[in-house]
């Protein structure tokens, strides 16, 4: 499961992790760096969409109760753009009923807070490594 | 009435207008009669046609008698001495006498009698002028009998409503809710102290006025309109409508209202009651219960997915051959284990409360969750064995994640609360249209008291809440999925020899 880091290309910023927590979105960095991928955090909901146009990621990873804008408005605004079509949205929830409403907005896959790192690494392997 | 018209009347000379005012006093519906006063008794010396047809007396019983034998032998009615009086007097008279006709039926006499005066002033002549009022005076008096039963039986009724409105206004006043009473056009007719108390107003800004003009047109609303409206019409009453609104002088506040067609024995038909029950508070409560655990154990886990997900990075960095710090990373990872499935435990209960717990329906093989469920247990410890008997072959349709949890928990209590033992034993069989699932540990047991108790939320054995942690709630998560299912849960126990978890769950092989 484990994914080396030399399997990685380091040069772009592949992820994407946007959550409103900072204990969380420093750990995802971490958990995300510890296999050699680069990524970028946003903890500020409303600014992401901007970011996103400029650098499309082949990962976002997303929280859904945000202040500002929430997790699933920003999945349907995405989805209803052909630009990220290619974006894989993996959404990640403390939320009662988050799974769904992350899989209505769009979101290709979903995992419930507390997940383990295991997790979050498979799907790394799995996005990044598919072409 | 000093002049004579009959003797100044030129008229009189002529014998050819003379029989043609004969003629025009026979021709007159109203009796007449005139009298001579300067004879003895007073008696009559003419009379017209109609006073034959009034009275049925023909002229040889009339002229020449006094005008008293229409009274026939009811003399001593009070009309007689006022007659008296006026002829007297020599003044004119209007009365209404019984007077009887020839065949003694009676009839109401409307009697004018006007004297004659000659030039020196003396009263030589009476006319009088009769009319049958009696048709008249039968409806009158009908009318006053009428009346009169009438006003009986108001009174009557009224007091009866008056009894009866006393003790429902009693009631209405009493009662803690606000009342209001409307017509059919949704008037507001009365509204109890209650109701002024609540919305702080007074009665002469309600009464009288449109229900939807009350305060600032907090009840002008669609749908409740069209539901009041029906009230009359239907008799279907309207119940536990919400109405959120902030309403003058006492702000934001949710009403709820119930409104019934009230009947009150005829009296009134078409009232409707309308109640207003204050549930700002009742509903506050209920939602701030609801938030609070749901928000509480989203920002419990949020902590805890950072303090989760850290650890296991620092498993995945620690330097290996470092037996202290496994051993910590270990000890660390169960407390996390702990604190996650508490918070789950807390947020099943508050979904339970809520009625948000979901049962998905899917067919899954029963025994290999059972098996599954207990490898699972078997990771994390070690210390008893978890024997497996029987079987059930069932495909179950239901929430596998739920029932595993059931599961699960049982199977975990069962070598919690045998501390000291080795081994704990699952039983799984077939009953008629059941399966069944127990397991049976070789504890301290329960007592009876216990037993009925334990299923109850946040109840925990006594003995043992103080060895164990936990919010005790488990087997109330329990019992509530195996309900849902329409199953149910049990526990059968021996004090000091162990206790025997169960549960059945309907189910026909198809
Ligand atoms: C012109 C004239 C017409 C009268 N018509 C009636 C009559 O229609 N019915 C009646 O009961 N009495 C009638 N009376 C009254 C009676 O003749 C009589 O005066 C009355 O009963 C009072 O007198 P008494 O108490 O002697 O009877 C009439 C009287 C006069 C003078």
């Amino acid at each position: 499961m484990n994914v080396k880091s030399n399997t990685m290309d380091t040069g772009n910023k592949k992820v994407v992790v946007c959550d409103d927590d900072r204990g969380i979105l420093d750990m995802l960095e971490m958990i995300v760096e510890s296999v050699g991928v680069s990524v970028w955090t946003e903890v500020d909901s409303s600014k992401l969409l901007l970011q996103l146009e400029t650098d499309v990621p082949k990962l976002l990873i997303i929280d859904l109760w945000m202040p500002n804008y929430p997790g699933d408005a920003i999945i349907r605004k995405l989805r209803a753009d052909a630009h990220f079509d290619d974006l894989y949205i993996l959404c990640i929830s403390a939320s009662l009923n988050g799974e769904q409403i992350a899989m209505e907005a769009g979101a290709d896959q979903f995992l419930a807070k507390p997940f383990d790192i295991g997790q979050i690494l498979s799907v790394l392997d799995r996005v990044l490594l598919e072409n | 009435m000093t002049d004579n018209p009959l003797k100044n009347s030129a008229y009189f000379d002529d014998p050819e207008m003379t029989s043609l005012i004969y003629a025009a006093l026979d021709a007159s519906s109203t009796g007449i009669i005139i009298t001579d006063n300067r004879l003895p008794d007073n008696p009559i010396i003419y009379h017209n046609k109609a006073f034959e047809t009034i009275t049925g007396y023909n002229t040889t019983e009339i002229i020449g008698h006094n005008c008293r034998f229409l009274q026939g032998r009811d003399r001593s009615q009070e009309a007689r001495e006022q007659i008296r009086q006026a002829l007297q007097d020599g003044e004119d008279i209007r009365i209404e006498i019984r007077n009887y006709t020839k065949k003694n039926d009676l009839f109401w006499n409307e009697l004018y009698i006007s004297p004659i005066t000659n030039a020196k002033g003396e009263v030589t002549h009476f006319i009088g002028v009769q009319n049958n009022i009696t048709a008249r005076k039968k409806v009158e008096e009908q009318l006053v009998v009428e009346k009169e039963s009438i006003e009986r039986k108001v009174a009557e009724r009224t007091e009866n409503l008056r009894m009866s409105e006393e003790y429902l206004n009693s009631i209405v006043e009493t009662i803690r809710e606000s009342l209001v009473v409307l017509d059919p056009n949704l008037n507001v007719l009365t509204v109890n102290e209650a109701f002024l108390r609540t919305f702080k107003v007074t009665r002469s800004e309600t009464i009288g006025l449109r229900l939807y003009d009350l305060g600032n047109r907090q009840w002008d609303i669609a749908k409740l309109k069209n539901l009041l409206e029906e009230v009359l019409p239907s008799s279907n009453p309207v119940l536990g409508f919400e109405v959120e609104h902030k309403f003058p002088h006492i702000g934001h506040k949710i009403m709820m209202l119930n409104a019934h067609r009230v009947e009150l024995q005829g009296k009134f038909k078409d009232r409707i009651l309308l109640a207003i029950e204050d549930v700002t508070d009742r509903r506050a409560i209920e939602k701030r219960k609801d938030d609070f655990l749901s928000i509480a154990s989203h920002e419990l886990k949020t902590p805890l997915t950072a303090v989760k997900g850290y650890m296991q990075l620092i498993k995945r960095f620690m330097p290996e051959n470092n037996p202290k710090l496994t051993d910590i990373i270990e000890k660390s990872d169960n407390q996390i284990e702990r604190l996650q499935k508490l918070i789950a435990e807390l947020l099943d209960v508050s979904k339970i409360q809520s009625g948000k717990l979901d049962i998905h329906h899917d067919t899954f093989d029963f025994d290999k969750m059972v098996r599954d469920t207990i490898e699972n247990i078997q990771l994390n410890s070690d210390s008893h064995k978890v024997v497996l008997r029987g079987e059930t072959n069932a495909q179950y349709d239901g929430d596998e994640t739920h029932i595993s949890q059931v599961v699960g928990n049982l199977i975990s209590n069962a070598i919690k609360y045998s501390p000291g033992k080795d081994r704990v034993e699952v039983y799984l069989s077939t009953l008629k249209n059941h399966i069944k699932f127990s397991v049976k540990d070789f504890g301290f047991g329960i007592n009876m008291e216990d037993q009925k108790k334990v299923f109850d939320r946040f109840y925990r054995v006594d003995s043992i809440q103080k060895k164990f942690a936990g919010l005790g709630v488990g087997l109330y998560i329990s019992e509530q999925i195996i309900t849902q299912h329409g199953g149910t849960i049990w526990v059968d126990s021996d004090a000091g020899e162990g206790a025997t978890f169960s549960f059945i769950l309907p189910h026909t092989e198809k």
